[in-house]
């Protein structure tokens, strides 16, 4: 994560935007922990709604919706295991222990990585992500 | 995108790694996940058992149990199995019907008793279900069909009787798949070779309950469990002649039969 110079200075309005869409993945998080796909619908639905926004506004809701995309690659086995082992004869084995322990290190990392950028974006800075900066700067054109 | 590729290989890599790396911990082991499901089947077992012994009666005639135990005990004894961690129930119901719970119990109704011909055609039958206790298909059926939420209710106390009834229909009523019967026969007939008790007489008994099978041709696929008929083919198939088979268990089979159609009264259980 990289505190990089952006070629405008945000507004007040933008940045809080921009900051929302992390916030509102956060929120997302929480809500969505037991089905993965739901915070990244509502991340997704926020992106739909600042699309014509400002540049720096759609940069931050594109890199918080793929940031996402992440979360949904882990957790969806997570909880597609999990039922398994609910479900079938399935049993518990240290793979699967160790893939929950990976998975929620990992969301937990996010989930602070994502406040800190909000913080951030709220106050103007631009911050990247690493693979998902370069990712969003492919992707969303001034 | 070329420095996104490598960041990107470079998380996946960390996430891979990471699990890789704790996957090397022995976390079942450290939090005794084995002793604690062993745990959770003895007493899932018990309360089976007992909701099922309050509500039917219990045969315990010795002239009736002794002569099953001494099957049992031949059978474990040649393959290697604890005979102590097998308990036989004896039931008072006509049915033609035994069946396995969680922690070795194996429920033998008294109609199956009156219907096996002779103790090697019953020693098939508690082979196959002694094989349902070894092959752990018990808990395998009961999680794939109940839940293992379910289970964790009805282990905590809080299930109904209803919840338990039920766990015991779907092991005395329900087959299991085709594959753990096919399993449990192969293994059953492994068992009894061991023991030096022919399976032809096994193979008998279901050609016999397949006779009785109103199945109509060519739906056999529709049922849960292998046709008995084509179950006593495959035992026959697997047959090996060559071995010095004992033509009688030291047994006398015609008193338990004797015994068992005359012993108590009929009332439904489940």
């Amino acid at each position: 994560m990289t505190n990089t110079p952006f070629d405008h200075t945000p507004g007040e309005h933008e940045a809080e935007r921009a900051s929302n869409s992390y916030l509102m993945s956060v929120a997302a998080v929480i809500l969505g922990l037991p089905l993965p796909i739901v915070n990244l619908i509502a991340t997704f639905i926020f992106y739909l709604g600042n699309r014509r926004s400002t540049y720096f506004v759609r940069w931050h809701c594109t890199q918080a919706l793929l940031s996402q995309l992440s979360l949904l690659c882990m957790n969806s086995p997570a909880l597609a295991w999990t039922l398994t082992i609910l479900f079938t004869p399935v049993e518990i084995s240290n793979a699967y222990i160790a893939y929950m322990i990976t998975v929620v290190t990992f969301n937990i990392f996010e989930f602070f990585a994502t406040i800190f950028t909000a913080v951030k974006v709220r106050k103007g800075v631009h911050v990247e992500w690493w693979f998902f900066g370069p990712l969003t700067q492919s992707l969303c054109k001034p | 995108m070329k420095k996104a590729f490598l960041q990107l290989g470079f998380l996946v890599a960390l996430f891979f790694g990471t699990w890789y790396a704790l996957s090397k911990i022995d976390f079942v082991g450290m939090f005794r996940l084995r002793e604690k499901q062993d745990l959770n089947e003895r007493k899932l077992g018990d309360i089976l058992l007992k909701v099922y012994i309050t509500e039917a009666d219990v045969i315990r005639d010795t002239a009736i149990s002794a002569p099953l135990e001494k099957i049992k005990s031949i059978i474990c004894t040649a393959n290697g199995i604890d005979s102590a961690s097998i308990s036989v129930h004896i039931i008072d119901r006509n049915d033609v019907n035994a069946f396995a719970l969680p922690n070795g119990h194996i429920v033998i109704l008294r109609g199956l008793l009156a219907d096996c011909r002779s103790a090697e055609e019953f020693s098939g039958v508690l082979a196959h279900e002694i094989a349902h206790v070894q092959k752990n298909h018990v808990m395998e059926k009961l999680t794939k069909e109940a839940g293992i939420t379910i289970l964790g209710v009805v282990l905590g106390g809080s299930g109904s009787g209803e919840i338990v009834r039920d766990l015991l229909k779907t092991l005395s009523s329900r087959a299991y798949d085709r594959k753990l019967e096919a399993e449990a026969d192969k293994t059953a007939g492994e068992y009894l070779e061991k023991a030096g008790i022919d399976t032809e007489p096994f193979a008998n008994f279901l050609y016999r309950m397949g006779s009785n099978q109103k199945l109509p041709t060519g739906m056999e696929w529709l049922t849960t469990h292998p046709e008995s008929k084509e179950r006593a083919a495959t035992i026959l198939k697997a047959r090996k002649t060559e071995l010095p088979h004992k033509t009688l268990l030291p047994v006398d089979w015609e008193k338990v039969r004797e015994k068992a159609e005359k012993a108590g009264k009929d009332e439904p259980v489940l």
